[in-house]
């Protein structure tokens, strides 16, 4: 099988404090000032990370996924998915390591971003469409496709400020998943939206695969992962704690967690 | 598809519209009439100085309006920076719509206020468009630079309203230029938007254009946005980081 995705000993460093350190001396010297003259302790202020203020989000991750592969990453609050996610798509670059992505690739971290609240459903499937990289006019060919998909119907056409928050969702989930790549990065889409829509979603995602497509899906949600991954990866602090098949990646995790 | 949404965004749930356009600078235009125009007796360049002031502030506005919403963009669109991975350049880009808009919708106002002066455009008005591209070009170096400083120092946002109050009277947007000293010139010239504000105003009323002044603030204007772009273009990998 064609890989789609190879990651290669991937690490991401971040700097905790050097920055303001380095930067903005003047203004730190002057809070300590004041605290002093104000009778307040200084307090040490805590970093994480190592004494020189490297933390590192991600250390030595390797995988693999092919063509109609799903991949489940799966770790704590702050393991590293999300960093893994900004840098595959681009958004971040890597610190060490490589990514060799071999076709065009839709991102979705946390369904909605870019929505407008005052602009209508309507107007937001455009805009929405365009900032995942679509084209106006496939937009257009699509778009009772997205609505239908999204359920939102009678209210197409008034702000989304007024819709639930599930029915937002449902419609930036429609927009998503009518945007056409080789390889989807998704990170917690499931967050909210119902059983039933849910059940729509894995659908989508399964639909995408079979038509080749590589999906990494990044989720805390243990127990439907399993049906629609092939391969999971455990994130621990940042390391990959795990990977292979998610009948064992997951029961491994869950057993970490107690 | 995002220029589009300021625009229809920037008059959403207001009563008068887009009659806020106009408000703004046809308010400059009473307050600099009357303190500048009828009290201290500045002189307008043979035009009424109501319709000079008009003319100056109208594409005064165009500019610093332009160039801090620009500023401001990449800050507020935060989540987009750190979760979407078009080119980020859009984003300070597409905040020109609304200020184009803008700009027509107080450019029809300046030409009824022109007729009712008796001021006649002349010919010279093809030229607008294109002391509005070289403008917009000015806005943009500005706007896409300071965009990308303020993703790391936040002081920025601070400094655009006091750099644009400064910036504006140092451009010949309520006065004329007659009554800058010579010694001053050097400096008075390098700022782009005197020789736009100039030729803007000699397109409209009919007066002879100054060719080397405004070569030269073309000249600033091509550094100005050569810079503000190359420097957006450095800092962009890292503004998920720290934005």
């Amino acid at each position: 099988m064609a890989k789609a995705v190879v990651v290669e000993s991937l690490s991401k460093k971040f700097n905790t404090r050097s920055f303001w350190k380095a930067r903005s001396s003047f203004r730190e010297t002057l809070g300590r000032k004041l605290s002093s003259a104000l009778g307040m302790k200084d307090l040490p202020r805590v970093f994480p990370g190592d004494p020189d203020g490297a933390f590192w989000a991600l250390k030595g991750v390797s995988f693999e996924v092919e063509k109609g592969e799903t991949l489940g990453i799966v770790g704590k609050n702050g393991s590293g998915k999300t960093t893994l996610i900004r840098i595959l798509s681009g958004i971040m670059d890597p610190s060490e390591g490589s990514v060799r992505l071999t076709g065009p690739v839709a991102t979705l971290i946390g369904v909605g971003t870019g929505l407008h609240p005052e602009l209508t459903g309507r107007e937001n499937v455009y805009l929405y469409g365009t900032i995942l990289g679509m084209k106006k006019q496939e937009i257009r060919a699509k778009f009772d496709s997205i609505t239908d998909f999204s359920g939102v119907g009678p209210f197409l056409d008034f702000p989304i400020k007024r819709y639930s928050s599930g029915m937002t969702l449902r419609l930036a989930f429609a927009v998503a998943a009518h945007v056409e790549s080789e390889i989807y990065l998704l990170d917690e889409v499931f967050a909210v939206g119902d059983a039933e829509f849910r059940k729509r979603c894995l659908g989508k995602i399964r639909e995408l695969s079979g038509k080749g497509a590589a999906v990494l899906l990044a989720s805390h949600n243990v127990r439907l992962l399993p049906e629609i991954c092939q391969k999971g990866l455990w994130l621990e602090k940042g390391r990959a704690a795990g990977y292979g098949a998610i009948s064992e990646v997951i029961p491994d995790y869950l057993r970490s967690c107690g | 598809m995002l220029a589009l949404r300021d625009i229809k965004l920037r008059y959403k749930q207001t009563l008068v519209g887009v009659g806020w356009a106009v408000l703004q600078p046809v308010t400059g235009t009473l307050l600099f009439s009357l303190i500048f125009g009828h009290w201290a007796k500045m002189p307008s360049d043979g035009t009424p100085y109501p319709v000079f002031v008009y003319a100056g502030i109208v594409l005064w506005m165009f500019f610093s309006g332009s160039y801090s919403s620009a500023s401001q963009s990449l800050v507020s669109s935060a989540p987009l920076v750190v979760r979407t991975s078009f080119p980020r350049i859009i984003i300070p880009l597409a905040t020109l719509g609304a200020h184009l808009v803008d700009f027509c919708v107080s450019f029809v106002v300046m030409a009824i206020l022109a007729y009712f002066y008796g001021v006649r455009f002349s010919a010279g008005l093809f030229l607008v468009p294109v002391i509005l591209f070289f403008t917009t070009l000015a806005a943009l170096g500005v706007g896409v630079f300071l965009s990308a400083l303020m993703v790391a120092y936040r002081d920025v946002r601070h400094v655009i309203p006091f750099m644009t109050q400064v910036w504006m009277y140092a451009s010949p947007v309520v006065y004329s230029s007659r009554m800058i000293p010579e010694p001053f010139h050097g400096l008075f010239f390098l700022n782009p938007m005197t020789g736009f504000i100039h030729a803007f105003r000699s397109a409209l009323f009919s007066k002879p254009f100054h060719w080397d002044e405004i070569l030269i603030s073309v000249v600033v204007t091509l550094a100005m946005f050569i810079l503000g772009v190359l420097y957006f273009e450095r800092s962009e990998r890292r503004f998920a980081e720290i934005i």
